[in-house]
């Protein structure tokens, strides 16, 4: 065996698990102390990262029961990210799979919705540029061209469906962690629905959404083309003027960013 | 192996290290420093904030790329994704140079993200001098290696740590980023005297220094990066001038980041210290 590679796992198990008291030196120091020193590190840094990630689990969970849900994914979820701020790109399929009511890591099953929504965050913050598409450009399109139509959106859009309405739990703790004050959290309620994240020049942005525009933009979002996502639309408004809604949709889509140049 | 490109700015004099606590300082008030270092991880990401403020500031300052994820002593093989995404930043960046560090960051794919340790042995020397000329290969440019602090010592250990340093940039034609707090804080975790490790090191290799501070826990010091630079370290950085001549040098804060302006007063310390350590008779 690889003497290196050997060396290197026993470190590991020695910072991860347990000591491993025949690979350091004993000349002027306890080896077993200043382990000490890379073990609390190697939990800290992680524990840091995933609170980086989700900073309103962090805060909706406390100090505490933030730092026990992060060591047991810690463990059950190695690293293996070359930068850390990947780091937590599991934890809501580690919460939904571990049983974590069962095991008091999340104490409302919301929780699991709060995890997805700032993951997604997350990802948009850092998606990759793209020039925004502007009224000029769809005006452009002779009326024939509309039905076609694959809109091309912004690389940081992305929808999530939601069981909870977990939008006002998210805006009070967020004010908490800018202003530092705790605010009542008001008790999440069951609603299934859809939540579009995206940025907005530099800052990520997220809005509720009713369930047919929810409908035309993941059919959009796939690649569907105008005219069916308009047809969806229809078959779902019915006594509503479909265009019209179909096209004040479109106008929020462009002014909010979501829809890049083609 | 040829140098940076020529797009490649010259790098001289005093650096600090950019901070997000510090984008706007460094957009608005375009502080008074000579060249930035980058954590290159923070931006090898697609998009957005990162990369704009990146481009916003290296419109008016040079920069130097540090990396943390290289992973050079590790047994896994080089991560071919990693330096794949390091050379678009710096084609991006167009840096002065690229470093990380000496040391081995995981094993077996999982990666404790921390800088660990490496037995100084002949035969790690090989493993590196072989994984070296690979990156420096790949990134057709040298990299400059940094020496880390370390709490323990391996039972294997074949040479001193300067030993090892010093021939590895010899076999593997690589630059030195020398740390002149990592080497104090080793210094007092290992018992030996920092000063023959200085005089030990290949000068002319020696192409940036970092000063930071640590935490003194009495009979073992942790090198924790967020406090100011320590007077033990400060005149271990004399020495090292003096020694090694003007090597561009910078603060490195990690943690507990304070305003700008701290951090430029202690940056004006170091010139200071310098100066007056350059100016002594050889």
């Amino acid at each position: 065996m690889n003497t290196l590679q050997s060396q290197q796992q026993a470190f590991r198990r020695a910072v991860v698990d347990q000591p491993a008291t025949e690979l350091f030196a004993t000349g002027s120091s306890d080896p077993q102390r200043r382990l000490k020193i890379y073990r609390h590190a190697y939990r800290s840094r992680l524990t840091d990262a995933l609170a980086a990630n989700y900073p309103v689990l962090a805060r909706a969970l406390g100090d505490e029961a933030f730092a026990r849900l992060a060591l047991q994914y810690i463990a059950a979820r190695p690293s293996r990210h070359a930068s850390i701020r990947w780091f937590g790109d599991e934890l809501g399929a580690f919460c939904d799979e571990c049983g974590e009511l069962r095991d008091g890591l999340l104490p409302h099953p919301a929780l699991r919705d709060l995890i997805r929504l700032e993951w997604a965050i997350c990802g948009a913050f850092d998606a990759a540029d793209a020039p925004l598409a502007t009224r000029a450009d769809l005006l452009q399109l002779v009326p024939e061209a509309w039905p076609a139509l694959r809109l091309r959106f912004h690389p940081s859009v992305g929808l999530l469906e939601l069981d909870w309405g977990v939008e006002p739990i998210w805006q009070a703790l967020s004010r908490d962690i800018e202003d530092g004050l705790e605010r009542e959290v008001p008790e999440p309620r069951a609603n299934r629905h859809a939540i579009v994240v995206w940025r907005q020049h530099l800052t990520p942005k997220w809005r509720s959404l009713e369930t047919v525009e929810a409908v035309c933009l993941a059919a959009a979002l796939r690649g569907e083309c105008f005219g069916p996502c308009c047809e969806l639309a229809a078959n779902r408004l019915a006594g509503i003027d479909a265009p019209a809604t179909m096209a004040g949709w479109l106008q929020g889509w462009l002014i909010e960013g979501l829809i890049a140049r083609e | 192996m040829n140098e940076a490109n020529a797009r490649a700015p010259q790098i001289a004099g005093f650096g600090l290290g950019l901070r997000t606590d510090h984008y706007h300082d460094f957009v608005e008030r375009k502080p008074a420093v000579d060249w930035i270092e980058i954590i290159s991880e923070n931006y090898m990401v697609p998009g957005g904030k990162p990369l704009h403020y990146l481009d916003t500031i290296r419109r008016d300052y040079p920069m130097v790329m540090h990396g943390v994820s290289l992973s050079i002593g590790g047994t896994d093989p080089l991560d071919r994704d990693y330096l794949r995404w390091l050379r678009q930043l710096i084609d991006r960046v167009q840096p002065g140079w690229v470093s990380d560090h000496l040391c081995w960051t995981g094993v077996d794919h999982h990666n404790l993200h921390d800088l660990l340790p490496l037995p100084y042995t002949e035969s790690a020397l090989r493993h590196l001098v072989d994984r070296v000329h690979e990156v420096q290969e790949f990134l057709g440019r040298r990299i400059l290696l940094e020496n880390v602090s370390s709490y323990v010592a391996y039972a294997a250990d074949e040479m001193p740590e300067w030993e090892f340093v010093s021939e590895l940039a010899r076999r593997a034609d690589c630059h030195l980023l020398f740390d002149v707090n990592n080497v104090y804080v080793s210094s007092r975790n290992h018992g030996f005297d920092p000063h023959v490790y200085v005089d030990a090191m290949p000068v002319g290799r020696v192409r940036q220094i970092h000063l930071a501070g640590h935490e003194d826990h009495g009979d073992f010091v942790i090198d924790t990066h967020d406090h100011p630079v320590r007077d033990e370290v400060w005149d271990l950085y004399r020495y090292t001038i003096a020694r090694m001549g003007a090597v561009p040098t910078m603060i490195e804060r990690d943690d507990r980041i304070p305003p700008l302006d701290d951090l430029l007063a202690e940056l004006a310390q170091a010139r200071a210290m310098a100066d007056s350590a350059l100016a002594l008779p050889a």
